[in-house]
Order: structure tokens, then sequence, then C-alpha cells
């Protein structure tokens, strides 16, 4: 590596972090995420929710993998940890991807109907 | 002292977030995304996950809230068209999932992670010797890049489609005429 | 004269396989005119019909004649035609059998059916749909034919039921008048309940027995078909019985083991020996089988017997209109004449009584029950002769006579004379059918008059009919010489026989009813005789000018049975009157007498009676309607009797009110409270719980696209909470 981080930023164990408190800190993100996509009504509100419960994710998958990181590898393998932080890249890719397209639906909707209210936005029901 | 760092970037992501879902317009949400994304970033660091760490500010911060951004402007929702939306229902509903997530922690932390799990925590990162021999930093790019060219090959080739995909769906969807 | 015949006949091999012939014939013209009848024109289908008819009666001829002479000691035709039900407890097949009993009823049936089909081509050529009539005719003369045929109770039952539907179809066969339409259904109902009982009882045979066959199937020996009979072995003292035996089988082995003298003492439970079909008799190798007793009906075989003839004879109370339910006779003559003298006079009616001398060993074993059947035909003999006396339409009167002479067949039944039941069907055939193809012919010239009062002074213009009918009332009336004489006089002659020997007073109670009746029945023919044709023309002037002879297609039939009504006593009385020869050329044995010269005392005593009573009753007919007065006038008189009689005892009134009116208002109860309410109420119901329901639920579709996800969110929450406590409780 190129540069070292400071020393603040290098987490060596012993201390208050650990996995169950990244745990906790992701499961209050998602909530404040889901409380996000059910309970406001504009639209980009909600697609940003939706991008706060994927980070949380996100950072499930992190803490996990930094849980493997010290782990007995078997023979050969390697990289058992980080698994966690390629699937973390992926969700990152994918995120970018549902907000690329959901935004550009939210645009041709609102085109058509002028509107970004999910209480105008019926037509599913029946 | 990086507990204190884990402290201050978790409070900073969680009080970003409660901004983020609780302003009525819509880019002051999108203004309280950047610390937010700030805050995760810190959080990956301290995690090693430096890799991903850096991914992330770049594409979030970087790629995802600009077009956030560029979408509400595009929108360009005049003040008063941004009704209140808070009723006592969905106050009560609210309450209701406080409580159950309170509840939920407080199991949660009691005998949620096992001593096995939390072991490699109480511990530095060792740097691990590969098959040939050369250091593997645990989360840089090498060590990520191996699997990802190698075993979670197809994963990626198919992440890339769907990138493309994305990209015409969203040209596609948004055009005035087709 | 059978004997000659019998000599150009087929062989009898070959007559008994084709016996399905005997039904076949009708059941053939019954579907040709059925099925194309509309295509034809009314003469081809008259004959299609009525050539069926004289197959029929050809074919039950030539059976009947090559049964004349007995060989191998067979005096039977009996053939199998496949397996009906075969269950471990009941064992029935289609066969047809022709003993001595049922070719005196085929012959009747097939030829008086013969003579009215050729009746009918004369009578019914005007009306617009004739291939409808010959063909209900047809299915008629099928179902009759299987009732007579069958060799075992359910092929009789078959034909009760298809002579039953029959009956309906032709009385309503002027189905768009509502009044013929009701006539059919009151027969039909009323038949109906009748074979429940018909039904009980052959239940009842069924547990006590195990079998409804009348006889044992025959069995291939050396000598061509042999049927084993049930014997009494002299030498070894052992009644032999032949394999799969049938009603009469056990019967004639109850009747050979217990027997006292002739007095038959029937025990609880019976041990009947049996045999191997060989009939190769080895005493040890005897197999002593007790008959089948349900264990919660009682031990008591003498008691069971009595209840399935009780419930057989409700069964012919209906068929054969007796008390109670003889209602559906008067009302049935809505239909055409032929039909009626067809069907209620000769054949249908005659079904009871053909049933009851099928199994005439079996109601000889209970006293009780031949004594209810004499009682209920002497009651009905009287009753429907009173009401008789006092009709206006002349087939009303003959209707009534009909009921009133099978109540004598059933007083004959009753006193044990089975045979002379049977030979008062013989000739109740002959001279009832006279008198309605006869009426029908007055009918006819008549312009469909029916009522005596508008007819008179006929027996210039219609000869031919009136000599006849002149013949037909005196058989009817009992005048020595002619057939009915034979008969009727028998019958009253053994039922005082019959008291004089058992000193039962009912008996002589049943002989006074008898001869009152008797009483009755020559009077009201004789009013119905000096009424029609004799006195002034009462008619208008349009019909007196249409007056005119039938033509010969209907005076050759009433040739033919008049005929028959004269002779038939001298022809045939001898095969039916003495026990003797009735066991001898019938297969029947009457209940014995105690006392031998008892029978002849009560002949003598009873010759004079009814020659009085003949002779009373004509005369005071002559008195008061032959010079063509005392036309009855309904509306003047105020005799209270007689408004009795002429409104039948207000029978049908009073089954109205006490019978069909609770069930009419049981069935509106049952319509609102059990359909209406519960069934409407459960099936409408469910589709309301349903409606309102789906009404409520339909509530969780707003559309909302936030609701939607919570509820997404929700159910993930709720799932994982649950894997949660799953894994806490391990």
């Amino acid at each position: 590596m190129g540069f070292e981080l400071p020393s603040i930023l290098i987490a060596d164990g012993g201390g208050l972090m650990n996995l169950k408190a990244c745990l906790i800190v992701a499961v209050i993100i998602f909530s404040i995420g889901a409380w996000g996509v059910v309970a406001r009504r504009n639209v980009l509100t909600v697609l940003i929710s939706l991008e706060l419960m994927l980070n949380a994710v996100n950072l499930v998958f992190a803490s996990f993998a930094r849980m493997h990181a010290n782990m007995p590898h078997e023979a050969g393998n390697a990289t058992a940890g980080e698994n966690g932080q390629i699937f973390a890249l992926f969700i990152i890719a994918v995120a970018a991807a549902e907000a690329a397209v959901g935004l550009a639906i939210l645009i041709t909707y609102f085109r058509n109907n002028e509107t970004v209210d999910t209480r105008d936005m019926t037509e599913l029901k029946q | 002292m990086s507990d204190l760092a884990f402290i201050l970037a978790a409070i900073v992501c969680i009080a970003s977030a409660v901004l983020i879902v609780s302003r009525k317009n819509p880019v002051y949400s999108v203004v309280y995304m950047l610390p937010f994304f700030l805050g995760m970033t810190t959080l990956f660091v301290l995690l090693n996950a430096t890799f991903l760490a850096s991914i992330q500010m770049i594409v979030y911060g970087g790629a995802i809230l600009v077009v956030f951004l560029f979408v509400i402007m595009l929108i360009n929702l005049r003040p008063e068209e941004l009704r209140d939306d808070f009723s006592l229902k969905s106050w009560f509903m609210t309450c209701v999932g406080a409580g159950l997530l309170a509840a939920t922690l407080a199991l949660f932390s009691q005998n949620g992670t096992t001593n096995e799990m939390e072991k490699s925590f109480y511990q530095p990162v060792a740097v691990q010797k590969d098959k040939t021999g050369a250091d593997v930093v645990f989360g840089s790019i090498e060590s990520i890049a191996h699997p990802l060219f190698n075993k979670q090959m197809v994963p990626f080739e198919l992440a890339s489609v769907l990138i493309v995909v994305a990209t015409l769906g969203a040209v596609l969807l948004s055009k005035k005429r087709i | 004269m059978m004997e000659w015949i019998a000599h150009y006949l087929p062989a009898r091999d070959v007559l008994e396989s084709r016996m399905y012939l005997i039904p076949l014939f009708p059941l053939i013209g019954f579907l040709l005119n059925g099925l194309f009848g509309r295509k034809f024109d009314k003469k081809f289908s008259g004959f299609i019909g009525t050539l069926a008819a004289l197959c029929a009666f050809i074919m039950a001829f030539m059976c009947v004649a090559s049964l004349h002479e007995a060989e191998n000691g067979r005096t039977a035709f009996h053939s199998s035609y496949g397996t009906w039900i075969l269950t471990s407890e009941l064992n029935c097949s289609f066969g047809l059998y022709i003993d001595k009993l049922s070719s005196v009823m085929i012959l009747v049936v097939t030829g008086i059916g013969t003579l009215i089909h050729l009746y009918s081509m004369g009578y019914m050529a005007h009306d617009k749909s004739v291939w409808r009539f010959f063909a209900y005719l047809n299915l008629f003369l099928f179902a009759m034919i299987l009732l007579v045929l069958g060799d075992n109770l359910l092929m009789t039952f078959v034909g009760w039921e298809g002579v039953g539907l029959c009956s309906y179809l032709l009385i309503g066969f002027w189905y768009e008048e509502s009044k013929n339409a009701a006539a059919g259904m009151k027969a039909f109902v009323v038949n109906r309940i009748g074979d429940l009982g018909f039904l009980m009882g052959i239940f009842t045979l069924i547990a006590v027995f195990g079998t409804v066959n009348y006889v044992t199937a025959p069995v291939n020996g050396e000598k061509g078909n042999v049927t084993p009979q049930t014997t009494f072995d002299t030498v070894t003292k052992q009644v032999k019985m032949p394999e799969n035996p049938g009603l009469l089988d056990y019967t004639e082995a109850l009747r050979l083991k217990y027997g006292k003298g002739e007095k038959v003492e029937l025990p609880e439970k019976a041990e009947l020996p049996k045999y191997s079909a060989a009939n190769v008799a080895d005493p040890k190798d005897t197999v002593s089988i007790p008959l089948t007793m349900p264990k919660d009906l009682g031990k008591n075989l003498a008691a069971l017997i009595t209840l399935a003839c009780i419930c057989l004879f409700i069964g012919a109370t209906g068929k054969s209109a007796q008390i109670p339910l003889f209602v559906w006779l008067p009302d049935a003559m809505a239909g055409p004449t032929p039909v009626s003298a067809l069907i209620h006079a000769a054949t249908m009616v005659t079904a009871g009584i053909y049933m009851v001398c099928r199994l005439h060993s079996l109601f000889a074993f209970s006293e009780t029950a031949l004594l209810l059947i004499a009682g209920v035909g002497a009651a009905t003999a009287l009753f429907s002769a009173l009401i008789g006396l006092t009709q206006l339409d002349i087939k009303k009167v003959l209707a009534y006579s009909t009921v009133s002479q099978l109540g004598y067949m059933f007083v004959g039944l009753g006193a044990g004379v089975f045979s002379l039941g049977i030979f008062h069907v013989l000739t109740h055939a002959f001279f009832k059918a006279l008198l309605f193809l006869g009426a029908g012919s007055v009918i006819h010239a008549m312009s469909n008059e029916q009522d005596m009062r508008k007819m008179g002074g006929l027996w210039k213009k219609l000869p031919w009919t009136f000599g006849t009918m002149l013949i037909g009332a005196l058989a009817l009336s009992g005048v020595p010489g002619t057939s009915g004489w034979f008969s009727k006089d028998n019958i009253l002659a053994n039922v005082l026989a019959r008291y004089h020997d058992t000193h039962n007073v009912l008996y002589l109670v049943y002989y006074v009813m008898g001869i009152t009746a008797a009483l009755c029945t020559a009077f009201y023919t004789f009013r119905l005789i000096f009424l029609t044709f004799f006195g002034q023309n009462r008619s208008s002037e349009d019909v007196k000018s249409h007056i005119h002879e039938s033509p010969w297609t209907m005076v050759l039939p009433l040739v033919v049975l008049a005929f028959f009504s004269l002779a038939g006593g001298f022809l045939y009385g001898g095969s039916f009157i003495e026990e003797k020869d009735a066991l001898e050329h019938l297969g029947i044995r009457n209940v014995p007498y105690l006392e031998e010269h008892s029978l002849h005392g009560a002949h003598t005593l009873n010759l004079i009676l009814t020659g009085l009573v003949a002779a009373l009753g004509i005369g005071l007919a002559y008195f008061r309607y032959g010079k063509g007065n005392n036309v009855p006038d309904p509306e003047k008189s105020t005799n209270i009797a007689y408004k009795a009689s002429l409104n039948k005892f207000y029978v049908d009134e009073i089954y109205d009110a006490l019978i069909v009116f609770p069930f009419c208002v049981l069935a509106e109860l049952l319509h609102w409270g059990m359909d209406m309410i519960a069934i409407d109420g459960i099936v409408c119901g469910t589709a309301e719980i349903v409606r309102n329901l789906s009404s409520v639920l339909k509530r969780i579709q707003t559309g909302l696209m936030n609701a939607y996800a919570f509820a997404i969110l929700s159910g993930t929450v709720a799932f994982l909470i649950y894997l949660y406590m799953n894994s806490v409780a391990k």
C-alpha cells in the first residue's frame, strides 16, 4: 500500500468496536431507511431512503468480512474475508444502476402526471 | 482511539440518516446524504475495507448523490407542493416500529453474537501470506482483485452487463420521444 | 286339440330358448311406433301394434301348447338370460318362466291384448296421435308379459312398475285436458303407495328366505333340462330340496316337513335338508341348513311370513284397486275406452291376484293374512257395488263394477281357493273387456257421449253391440250357465264351505257381504243395459242422426269375447274348480278342507241363493228401468243414501282432507322452512359471507406504494421473528 492510514482509523481491537456494535448501527440505519420508505409521500425521499437501506446492508457485509479476516484460513485460501467486501462492491454497483433506472422512471412518470406524491399514484388500485 | 472514531462515525451516520428521512424538501435530504456517506466511509475504513471505502465515496457521493440532485432540479417542485406528511396514525405506527426495534436490539445485544465471532475484532488484522508467498493485506485492492478476476469472474462480468443495461434503460425511459 | 297342435310345433328346446320372443315382439312394436310413429300413417301404426301383439300371442300359444304334454316330468319352461344381482346375500337373474299358472295369464294377456289392439284400430282411427297410443299399448304389453312371465319377484316387480307407468301414460293420453293428466297422476301416485308395501314384502322375504326366485333354476341332466322339485321320500322319510331353492321350493319343503295332516305348523326356526342338484340321493349326505333369520326381527317364522304376506297384499291393494287404494280406478276412466278395457279390466288390475296366486303356498301358511285378504276383498266388493248403483256415466258404472269384481277375486283368494281366484280373473277378463269394448262402441256411436241419461233405445240401431253387451251383462250378473256364474258362484260356495269348516264367523260375514254385492251387481248391470238400450232415445237430434253400428274391427272382438263369456265356463271350468284338477292343471294347491263334505252342503245352499239374487237383481232393474222410465235425475232426489252413493261416499273428499291436505301443508312448511330458509340461507348465505368478506378485504389493495412496501416489510419482520422464536426455543 502506498500510504499508511492515520492511527485513529486503525481498529486494532480491544475496544468498543466489535461485531455487535457494528451490526447494531447497521440495524438502526436500516430501520430508519425502512421507515422512510414506508412513511414518506414524496417519491424522491422514498428513493433516497432506499439508498440508506442499501448502505446499511453494505455495513453488515463489511463487518462480517472483517470477522473472517483473522479466522484461520484453509490451505490456499488466503482471501476468505474478501468475499464479503466483493459482495458489498456488487451491491454498490447494483444500487447505482437501480437508482439510475428508478429516477428515469420517476422522471417519465412526472412528465405524464405532474405529481410525485405517492398518494396520487393509485393506478394499481382495484 | 479508534473507539472514538467509531463512535463519532456512528453518531454522524445515524443522525444524518434521521435527518435524511425527515426533511420536507428533498434537496435537504440530498444534502444530508453527504455526511452520511462520509460516516459510512469512515466505518468501512475502521473495518479494514479500504478499497470498499474508496469505492463507496466515489460511487455514492460522487455519482448517486449528484444524480439525485439533478433529478430533483429537473422535477422542480415548488415549495407549496410539498405537503405535510405526518398524521396521528403514522406517528402511532412509528412508535410501534421504534418499540419493536428497541426490543430487537435489546435481545440482540444480549446473545446476538458468539465469542468465536467476536474474536477477530479483538485483534489487529494479521498479514497473511498467499500461495505465491507474497503479502496479502486484508481489504487492499490486490486482495480484492484476486478473487474478483478469478473465482468471482462471472458475477463481475454480469455486474458490468447490468450497468450497461441500466444505462441504456435509463436513457430510453427518459426520452421524450423514442 | 292341444295334442294335435303340439305335433306341429317346434321342439321344446327350441321353444324354451326362444321364450324371450314373447316380450320382445311388443317391445319392438313400441320402439318402432315410438321412434318412427310420427311418420307412419294411422292405419300403419295400428297395424304394427296389432301385429306385434299377435306375434306375441302366437308365440305364447305355441309355448303353452307344447307344455301340454309333460316331458321328463317337466311342466314348465324356464330360461335365464343373464345375471342381474349377484351379492353374497341375493342372487337374481333375468329369467322367464312359463308354468301352468303363467300360461293361463299369458294367454289372457296376449289374447285379449291382441283383440283390443284390433279394436283400437277402429276406435282411435280419428285421433291425431294414434302412433303414440299404439306405442304405449305395446309398451304396456311388454311390461305385463314381464310381470307374468318373470321367474322371480324382482322381475315381476319390474313388470309391476312398468304397467303402472303405462297406466299413467295411457290414462293421461289426452293430456291437453288437465283433468286427464290429473287422473293419470292420481293412478300413478296411489299405485306407488301400494308399491311401498310390495317392496317391504320383498325385503321381508329376502330376509327370511334369502331368495326372490320362485323356483330353482333348471339344470342340465342327461335328458334335457330338468327343474328339480322338492319331494318327500317315503322310504327315508326325508324331504329333498334342490340346490338354490326358490320361494316355492322352501314353502313346499316346509309343508312337507311340518305339515300335520294338511295343517302346517311352522316352527320357530326351520331346519331344511339340502340335496345336490343331480337328485342323486344319499341320505348320509344331507346337510341341515337353518333358514336365515335376522336376530333383531324376532324368531317367529310364522309371524314373519304373515308380515311378508300382508305387505305383499298392500301392494296388491294398490295395483288391483282394493280398499283403501282403489280411488284411482274410477278416475282412470278419463283415458280412452280400449285402455279401460285392457288395463283396468283384464290385465293390469289382475296383477295383484296373479302375484298372490304365484306365492299361494306362502299365503297358505298364514291364516291371518288370508282372513285379511278376504275381508278387504269382501268390503271392497260391497262398497263399490253400492257406489255403482247410482252412477250416471256408463264407464264409471263399469269401473266400480271392476273394483267390485276384483274384490270377489280377493275373497276367493282369502277363502283359500286360489285356483278359483284365477278362474274369476279369466272369466272376468272376458266379460268385463266385452262390456268395456261394448261401452266404447256405444260411446263411439253416440259421438263421445258417456252420460246414460242421454242414451236410450239403442238396441235397434246397434244390434251387434246390444247382443254382445247383453251376454256380457248376463255373465257379470252370474246368471247360471255363463262363465261368470261358474267362477263367482263357486267362490261364494267356497266361502260358505269355509265357514262351515272352520266355524269362523268372519267367513259368514264375508259371505253375506258377497251375496249382497251380487244382488247390487245384477241390479246395476241391468240398470245400465236398460237405460242404454231400451226406452226412448233421449239425445239431441244432431247426435241421433249419427248413431251407427261400429266397423268390423270393433265388432269382431266383441263377438269373440261374447263367445268366451258364454262358453268359457264349460270349456275351462274343469281345470280350475275341482281341487284335484286345480293341482294337476295349474300346479296350485288350494287350502284343503278339514271335512270333505262341507263343500257339498254349501254348494246346494249357495246355488239357491245366488240364483235368487241374480233373478231378484234383474227383476228389480227391469221393474224400475225396463220400460224406459225413471231416468235418474240427481237434482230432484233428496234421499241421503242416494246422494252419498252418487258422490262415491265422499271417499275422495275424505282422502283429500285426511291425507292430501296435511301433506300439502307439510310440503309448504318444508318448502318455506327447509328449502327457502335453511338451504337457501346456507347457500346464499355463504355467497353473502364471501361477498362481505371480499368487500372488506379489497380495501387492502389501495394502490399506494407505501402501503405495499409496508406489507412487504412487516411480512419479512414477522417471518424473522418466527425464525428467531424457533431458534430460541431450541
